[in-house]
Formats: structure tokens, C-alpha cells, sequence
């Protein structure tokens, strides 16, 4: 069934393909929704321990938000494009809740009663450190960074990925290699 | 690692990576030379194939199975500011809610925080909540639950702080309580004295619904995020509201809650917070929500609140809960009306503030009698009117998505023509909604039909330039329907610079060129600059020519137009080639029997006639006649226009007894088809009129120009073309009867008219003052008919030929007149003798 927003959001999309930074504006706390409505639904509907894909998230919520009678292929690679960035953005906020429930003091004290279980807790500073070092990436060469977002956060193939930003499949998939190298020399450092 | 040596990997990477295998070690080899750690890095970037991102990956698989299966990413147990997050309340689409504490102070107490969500705050969201949070904060009433603090947390996400309520929604609340009518209203006057506090100090709320308007255990109303929705609303520049923010707008709202302001992009007001108002007292009266609007799509939701009347509180009881009579008849009258007094689609025609809605309820509640009135015969009569108003305001969105997605549609899918075609089909649509609707309405109505193509123009003028591709179709979209409602200095610079700027960026030959070509020329034609006319159709035609080949049907439409023109301009002998053509292409097309055929058999027919080719002509006619019956059946609109044109044929022939039998034949179809009022009907009447007066029946001639006029008047306007057509006809008559004065003032007032639509040196202008000039030569004022006969002759001649009727009456008339001076002279010099 189709989300309320969808003739919106096709919209908006489309605008904001052709250049209109207000629309992702708009767009942003839309899809940010319902991505986590249906992050929330998974859990309720699915086994314990079921992992949830980003990529599949991402797919229902397009088919969800996305009038399907209008958009080709090209709205719908922008679509994942933004669904991307949003899926790290969601991450990120997530990891850096648990984290800083552990890390305490500073502006963020630990409850007593809230301790986090290690494991997650390891995996939220890695994912922080990754998001940390993407940022950095980011700064120097941004389609490198666009490039790790769209393929690791959203689950895009390379083929999508050329297609959002442009480019030729063979060129994602460099870029996919160096990315890789560059923030793996990063975050050794950091450790 | 530095960044030179970085920069030379990637190089290397970049080079080495286009090399065969073979190759690709003999370049390593010279390029790193006797750098084994180079050679060493670049050696393992070959190492990963197929641009496998599995590392990253599994970081953030495990980051999102712990989003999925941990409680919601939270802020609960963090601080902000001297805040503890104790408990999540909720979360909405800007921002989470949490229940949070103040703990560095003696005395403890809860708060309500709202966190906005990271990723959805820019600069000037930020700006704005710096300057209103001086203004919210305050806002001091028992009834508005106090913004305490606000700020932005380390991460720089704002953020506000509220008193906390410990409450349930208004509706709940009544619904659980099981509160009597009378209690009902007792609250909804607190919420009511709420508001008119925040209105006296000029805050809106914006956002009113029952989820913001709580009841504590004590029975105690508070009204949340005052003001907020206002600071959270996406940035724009005051001046251009714009469809998608509006959009965004009533997005963020809950739709059902929406006002028809809102929805139509219209400023904010108090009134928007009356009609909010409005729908919780109705939720509270009638247990729901007037409008059902769960999956609703913008264009239903646009529907439901800016349209659709709303249904009366007692009714929507009777529907749900049909058992509950004693409700319905206190609701029925007084409540009914005081609730859709305030749900009113116009702002201007709801209570004029909170007080006068919340007195209301008072005087209801002691007894006497309410202001709210229903719907009187009073408006009822304005009330199509004002109800098409707002549909028309409403419709400037509804038109310029239309539009867009005809555009976006042909755009996107130019390669298959199929997807293309109906791209073009709801261009065609919209052009055609204006062209039926304007005419067919009270002139009231064409001028705001007009109107929102004026906003439509400056919408796409201010806020398509990034898209320049789709702008220009916009504009020659909307510069078409221009051009179907006359406004011809409206729609030329839209279809001129549509045209440059396609030829700019798509090349002179691409095919929305020739559709740009053609519509300029299509809008020269009707504007009566010709040159400019055949100019534009030519390059359309070698456009669409390359574009298309010779056998198409969009070809053979300019072989059409163009044929069309030169007709007009007398140009027989060019014209008549250009028509065959366009009739055997679309013979080839469409087959023998096809309504495009019949056409183009009727405007052959149409030349040939004019020509001179009378037996051909009245051939092809009755053809086209045929066709068209057997094609498009027999009531068809087009029948009668090959009728008239038939009948027309044969009057000049002098069969004047058939003609009138044909042109009657004509006037009962379209009275059929049309009823009482339509454009085409008029020009049926205006025809029989015609006939009846060559036939000398003068009485009935006047009696159908009189008719006709009324209605053209009536449909179009005082200063339409057509008007002032049916104003020379019914001058005409009169003239015929020597009924001078009346004659003369009916064709200044036609003159006049023509003036408005078309310039002074236009042939349709020199038509009318040739008639003048004839009368006032017949009243015998020599001097003043002379000029405009002169004047006449020379712009007819210019621009239609010596040769043309026209040109030839104006010329008799000339004669006519040089006779009458003459006898004059002769009898002035008579009598001075």
C-alpha cells in the first residue's frame, strides 16, 4: 500500500533532482520517517535476532513514499541516493546515543541503571569511527564519500550507484576501491 | 599518510587500473620504480574486485540490527542543558518529544522536551527560533502550557522546553469522561480563551488538533506548541509561497487538520486558528473528524477541505450513532450552525476572532440566541460563485501540477512516443478545460480563470529557472492557454521566450522547436499579425518535416494552419496546394474515413469557396458533411459547423431559400447539443440572422442579433471580438430598417470593442468603421464618414487585398458615399442659386 506522501514525495524528488535544495529540506524528515516506522515494524514482525537490511528497508520505503506510476529509473537512483545519506544519518544518531550512554561524563551523564551491553556498544564506535572518517573523506573528495554511503549505507549496487552520481560503473567501482583503502588508512590511525 | 603520496596512489590507480593484466605490472614497475611500499599499496588495491564493500559493511549491518531490536534510538538518561531525559513521551516527523526533569535546582520539577531531529535543521530554521523564542516564552495564560527554554545541544540540534502537561487529548478526555454536552462546550471556551491570548499577543498557534490541546486529571485544559509550528516550518522568502512549501506545510500537519487556507498556500491567520478551532468543537459535538483523509492523496486532501462542503455536526451523528436522537436535536440548529460558521472555506466569512466564536458558545449556553447563521438564501445565491472561486484559487496548484506532470511526463519519456503522446494529451486537456470552461461561465468567472494563469505564469517565471527545459514548456504550455482565452499580449512573450529558450538548449531542429514554432504562429494567426504567422508555421513545418518525415499527422496539422492563414490573407493559389496535401497526409494516415480527414475536406472546401470554386467547394462540403456524420454521428458539434459553412456557400450562390433552411437545420442541432447558452450557439443565431436579413426578414433578423448578442455579451463579455461582431450585426439590421441612431451607437460601441482585442490597423477594426462610415454616410455626416471610409479602405487593403469582399465593400461604400457628397453639392448649389 502507498504511503499518503507519495505523490509528494515524487515530487519533491523531482524537484530536488532538478536542483532545488529546499525540497530535500522537505524531503528529509519524510523518508527519515518512515524508514524508521518500518525499522520499528521489522522488529515487532519479524524473529529475534533477524537482521535487518538497510537495502530492503530502503526498497519498501521508496515503493511506500514513491508514486510508482511516474518516476523512471533516474528518480528512482535519487531516491536511493537521499535514502542513503539518510540511512547514515539515522545510524549515526542511533550509535551516538548508545555510545555517549556509555562514554559519560561531559555534557552526558550514565544512568546507574542503563548500562549498555558491550557488543552493540563496540559496534556503535566502530560505526561512529567509520561515519567520523566518511566525514573526513567527505571534506577532501566528496564523490568518494557519496560513493561508500550509497553502496555500504544503502545498500545500492554499482550499477545504481553510477547511475545516481553520474558516472561510468567501472569509475564506482574504482572509487569504491580507493574509498575503501583511504578510510582504512584513516581509521588504523585513529585507533 | 600524506596527501601528495595519497594523491600519487590514486593517479597510478586510476592509470594502472585501465590496463590489461599483462600490462598493468610493467607500468607498476616503471612507475613506482624502487618504491616497494608504493608498489606494495597499489598492489593491494587490486587485491578487492568488483568494488566488494563487505568491511564497511558489516559495521553497519550491526549498527542497524541494534537500532531494529533496541528500544528506540533514544536520548533518554542524557542531559541537555540542566535537563535529565527522563522518559520518552513521543516522536513526530520533525522531532522526539521527551519527558525530562530539571535537577540542578532545590526543587525538582518535569519538563517536556522537544528535540529536533538531526539532519532537518538548517540556518535559517535556526535564525527564526532564536528571534520567536522571546515571543513564545511570553505567552503567560493558565491554559497554555508555558515554553520555558529553548537553546541547541552540543550536537547543535535545537531544541525547546515545555511545561510538562500530564494530560490526554481534548477528544479523549470527553470520550472517557463521557462529559455532557454542556461540559464540552465549558472546555472548549478554555481552549477558546487560550488562543485569544496568544492572538493578543500575535502568535498563531498553526497547528491546533486535539493531540495539542490536553486535559490534565483535574480537568485542567493546556494547549502545546504554541507558535512552534511556525518556527519549524521549511524557510521561504515571503514573497513567493510556493506550491511545495505549502505542501510541505500541510505535510507536516496532520492533513485532516489542515485549514483551506493552508492548503491554498495563503497566508496565515488568526482565521486559520478559528477554523481549527472549528474542527475540534465538531470533534467534540459529533465524536469525529469532518474529514476522512487516513490515505488521502494531495489532490484529495486539496478536494476534502478547499471544496467539499462540509457535512452539519447533527447530521454526522445521525450517520454514526442514529440511536442518539437527544444529541442530534441539541446539536441540530445552533451548535450546527456556530460549528460551520467557523468551518468556513473563506477566512474573511468565519467568526472574526476567537472571542466572537467563543461568545458564541456562551450565548448558546445561557440561551439566547447565536450570531452563526446558516447558509441564507442571501449567499446562497453567490454561493456557486464563491465556491468556484475557491476552486479556482486552489486550482492555480492544481493546474500548475497538471501541467508540471504533463511536462515532467513528456520530458522524461520523449523517447517512447506513446508516453509523449499523453503527456501532450493533458497539455491539450488543460488548454481545453479554458478553452470550454471560460466561455461557457459567467464573465466574472474568465477573469479569475485569468487570473490564475497570471499567478501560473509568475510561479513558473520565479520558481522554474533552475529547469529550464520544463519552464519553457511551462510557458508555452500556459502561453497556449493565453492564447485559446485571446489575451494575445499575455501569451506572445510566454511563447517567445519558450521558443528561445528551447532553441538554446535543445538546437533549433529538435521537435519541441517545431511545436514552439507552431504554437507562435497558431497565436500570430489569431492575433492578426500575419507575416509573423507564416513566418513562424514555415519553420515549424521544415522542423517537424526533419523531425518527423513528410507522412505525419503533426506534419500535415501545420500544412493545415498554414494553408488556413493563407487563405485568410487571400493567397488562394499557394493556400490550395498546402491543404491538398495536408489532406492526402492524413488520408495516408488516418484512412479515408477519419474525423482529420473530414476536416481537412471542410477547409479545402472552405478555400475553394472563397476561391471561387463554388460546385467544388459545395462538393467537398457535402463530403465533409457526410463524413463527419457517419464518423462523429449526427449531433455532432462539428455537423453543424460544416451546416453553417454549407449554408453560407449556398446564400452566396443565391440559394438563398436553402440557405436559410440549412442555417436553421444548424441552429436546432447546436440548440440540441449546446441548451441554452454557448459560444458556438451564438454564432449559429447570429447566422440565421444573417440569412433572414438577406432574405429581407428583418423583424426576425433583429429579433436572432438580438438574441445572440445578449449571449455573447452575457458569456463573453462586453468586449469580446465576438461581441462586438454580434453589436456591427445587430447595427447592421437596425441600419437596414433606417433606424440610424440606434445603428450608429451600436457600432461605436462595436468599434470601441474591437479596439480593446485587436490593434488599430487590424482588418477587424477597419471592418467596423467601414460599417460606420456607411451609416453616418446614409445620416449624411459627409465629413466624419469620409475619414473613416478612407481610413477603412486603406487598412483592408493592406492587410487583406483588393480583392477581398471586404476591401470591395468598403470600396462601393467609398463610392456611395463620393455619390451622396455629390448630390449634396449638386442641390447645395441648387439652392444657393
Amino acid at each position: 500500500m502507498q504511503s499518503p506522501n507519495a505523490g509528494q514525495v515524487t515530487r519533491l524528488l523531482f524537484d530536488w533532482s532538478k536542483g532545488d535544495k529546499a525540497a530535500l529540506d522537505a524531503l528529509m524528515p519524510v523518508v527519515y520517517d518512515e524508514l524508521r516506522r518500518l525499522a520499528a515494524r521489522q522488529v515487532r514482525n519479524e524473529r529475534p535476532g533477524h537482521t535487518l537490511q538497510a537495502t530492503a528497508l530502503i526498497h519498501e520505503a521508496y515503493v511506500r513514499l514513491v508514486d510508482q506510476d511516474l518516476p523512471n529509473f533516474e528518480s528512482r537512483a535519487h531516491f536511493y541516493g537521499v535514502a542513503s545519506r539518510l540511512m547514515r544519518q539515522i545510524l549515526v544518531d542511533h550509535a551516538r546515543a548508545r555510545a555517549a550512554a556509555r562514554r559519560g561524563g561531559g555534557a552526558v551523564k550514565i544512568p546507574l541503571d542503563e548500562a549498555p551491553d558491550i557488543s552493540s556498544d563496540s559496534d556503535a564506535v566502530a560505526l561512529l569511527a567509520l561515519d567520523r572518517a566518511l566525514a573526513k573523506l567527505g571534506a577532501s573528495d566528496e564523490r568518494k564519500c557519496r560513493v561508500i554511503e550509497m553502496r555500504s549505507f544503502g545498500g545500492l549496487s554499482v550499477e545504481e550507484t553510477a547511475r545516481v552520481l553520474g558516472v561510468s560503473e567501472p569509475t564506482v567501482k574504482r572509487e569504491t576501491r580507493l574509498a575503501q583503502e583511504w578510510l582504512r588508512r584513516e581509521l588504523e590511525l585513529q585507533q | 599518510m600524506s596527501t601528495d603520496r595519497w594523491k600519487r596512489i590514486e593517479d597510478l590507480f586510476a592509470q594502472a587500473d585501465e590496463l590489461p593484466d599483462d600490462e598493468r605490472r610493467a607500468f607498476l614497475d616503471a612507475e613506482c620504480g624502487g618504491d616497494a611500499d608504493l608498489r606494495r599499496e597499489l598492489e593491494a588495491l587490486f587485491v578487492e574486485t568488483d568494488g566488494d564493500v563487505a568491511p564497511f559493511e558489516s559495521v553497519v549491518r550491526a549498527a542497524a540490527v541494534s537500532l531494529a531490536s533496541g528500544p528506540e534510538a533514544s536520548a533518554v538518561g542524557h542531559r541537555i542543558g540542566p535537563y535529565r531525559i527522563t522518559s520518552s513521551i513521543g516522536s513526530g516527523g520533525m522531532a522526539e518529544v521527551y519527558k525530562a526533569v530539571r535537577d540542578d535546582e532545590q526543587f525538582e520539577h518535569d519538563v517536556a522536551i522537544k528535540l529536533i531531529r538531526r539532519g532537518l535543521v538548517s540556518n535559517a530554521m535556526l535564525a527564526r527560533f532564536r528571534n520567536e523564542r522571546q515571543i513564545l516564552a511570553s505567552l503567560n495564560h493558565p491554559n497554555i502550557a508555558r515554553l520555558l527554554d529553548g537553546g541547541t545541544t552540543d550536537d547543535g540540534l535545537p531544541y525547546f522546553v515545555m511545561e510538562y502537561v500530564p494530560g490526554r487529548p481534548i477528544t479523549e478526555y470527553c470520550r472517557e469522561k463521557k462529559l455532557t454536552l454542556k461540559n464540552r462546550l465549558h472546555l472548549f471556551r478554555s481552549v477558546c480563551s487560550a488562543v485569544q491570548h496568544a492572538h493578543r499577543n500575535l502568535v498563531v498557534h498553526r497547528d491546533l488538533k486535539p493531540s495539542n490541546v490536553l486535559v490534565t486529571d483535574a480537568g485542567d485544559v493546556k494547549l502545546l506548541d504554541f507558535g512552534i509550528a511556525k518556527l519549524l516550518a521549511p524557510s521561504v522568502s515571503p514573497a513567493a509561497v510556493t506550491l511545495a512549501k505549502t505542501m510541505t506545510e500541510v505535510r507536516m500537519m496532520t492533513p485532516q487538520y489542515a485549514s483551506p487556507d493552508q492548503v491554498r498556500g495563503e497566508p496565515v491567520t488568526t482565521a486559520t486558528d478559528v477554523y481549527a478551532l472549528g474542527l475540534i468543537l465538531y470533534e467534540l459535538l459529533a465524536g469525529e473528524c469532518p474529514h476522512h483523509l487516513k490515505d488521502a492523496s494531495y489532490a484529495e486532501v486539496e478536494r476534502a477541505i478547499c471544496i467539499a462542503p462540509v457535512d452539519r455536526p447533527s447530521a454526522a451523528v445521525a450517520r454514526n450513532a442514529p440511536s442518539s436522537t437527544r444529541l442530534r436535536r441539541e446539536l441540530k440548529g445552533d451548535l450546527d450552525n456556530i460549528v460551520l460558521m467557523a468551518l468556513r472555506k473563506e477566512p474573511e466569512r468565519r467568526y472574526q476572532s476567537v472571542e466572537q466564536l467563543a461568545e458564541d458558545v456562551r450565548r448558546y449556553l445561557q440561551g439566547r440566541p447565536v450570531t452563526a447563521r446558516p447558509d441564507t438564501i442571501g449567499y446562497r445565491a453567490n454561493k456557486f460563485v464563491r465556491r468556484h472561486r475557491a476552486m479556482v484559487v486552489s486550482g492555480v496548484a492544481v493546474f500548475l501540477m497538471l501541467a508540471t506532470f504533463a511536462v515532467m511526463t513528456g520530458l522524461q519519456a520523449a523517447r517512447t512516443a506513446r508516453e509523449r503522446d499523453r503527456a501532450n494529451e493533458v497539455t491539450r486537456f488543460l488548454v481545453g478545460l479554458f478553452e470550454v470552461s471560460s466561455p461557457s461561465q459567467s464573465r466574472g468567472n474568465e477573469v479569475t480563470a485569468r487570473e490564475l494563469l497570471d499567478e501560473g505564469a509568475l510561479k513558473v517565471e520565479r520558481e522554474m529557472a533552475g529547469q529550464p527545459e520544463l519552464q519553457a514548456a511551462m510557458m508555452d504550455t500556459i502561453g497556449s492557454v493565453y492564447r485559446s482565452l485571446g489575451l494575445y499580449d499575455k501569451a506572445r512573450p510566454l511563447l517567445e521566450r519558450a521558443l528561445a529558450q528551447r532553441i538554446a538548449l535543445l538546437g533549433p531542429d529538435h521537435p519541441d522547436v517545431g511545436d514552439s514554432l507552431h504554437d507562435l504562429g497558431t497565436l500570430y494567426y489569431f492575433s492578426g499579425d500575419y507575416d509573423l504567422s507564416e513566418q513562424n508555421l514555415r519553420q515549424s513545418l521544415a522542423v517537424r518535416t526533419k523531425a518527423y518525415g513528410e507522412h505525419d499527422a503533426r506534419v500535415a496539422e501545420v500544412y493545415s494552419d498554414l494553408g488556413e492563414l493563407l487563405r485568410t490573407r487571400s493567397r488562394y493559389d499557394e493556400a490550395e496546394p498546402l491543404l491538398r496535401q495536408a489532406l492526402d497526409i492524413r488520408r495516408s494516415v488516418f484512412g479515408n474515413e477519419h474525423e482529420q480527414v473530414a476536416y481537412s475536406l471542410h477547409n479545402l472546401g472552405a478555400l475553394l469557396e472563397d476561391k471561387g470554386d463554388i460546385d467544388e467547394a459545395e462538393a467537398l462540403y457535402r463530403e465533409a458533411l457526410a463524413m463527419k456524420r457517419h464518423v462523429l454521428g449526427p449531433d455532432h458539434p462539428s455537423v453543424a459547423t460544416t451546416l453553417n459553412n454549407l449554408a453560407g456557400l449556398l446564400s452566396d450562390r443565391g440559394d438563398k431559400v436553402q440557405a436559410e433552411q440549412l442555417y436553421r437545420e444548424a441552429l436546432a442541432l447546436r440548440r440540441r447539443i449546446f441548451g441554452a447558452e454557448h459560444p458556438d450557439l451564438a454564432v449559429s443565431i447570429n447566422n440565421l440572422g444573417l440569412i433572414l436579413r438577406t432574405n429581407g426578414k428583418y423583424e426576425e433578423a433583429e429579433a436572432m442579433f438580438r438574441e445572440a448578442l445578449a449571449m455573447k455579451r452575457k458569456m463573453l463579455g462586453p468586449t469580446h471580438s465576438s461581441t462586438a461582431v454580434g453589436m456591427q450585426n445587430l447595427g447592421d439590421v437596425l441600419e437596414a430598417q433606417s433606424r440610424f441612431v440606434e445603428a450608429e451607437a451600436l457600432y461605436r460601441e462595436s468599434l470601441a470593442a474591437t479596439l480593446t482585442v485587436f490593434k488599430p490597423d487590424h482588418w477587424r477594426v477597419a471592418a467596423v468603421e467601414s460599417a460606420l462610415g456607411s451609416c453616418l454616410t446614409k445620416m449624411g455626416r459627409y465629413a466624419e464618414a469620409e475619414k473613416l471610409l478612407v481610413d477603412a479602405h486603406a487598412k483592408l487593403q493592406a492587410a487583406l487585398g483588393d480583392d477581398n469582399v471586404r476591401t470591395k465593400d468598403a470600396v462601393d461604400r467609398l463610392a456611395r458615399l463620393h455619390e451622396a457628397q455629390a448630390r449634396t453639392a449638386g442641390s447645395g448649389r441648387a439652392n444657393s442659386r
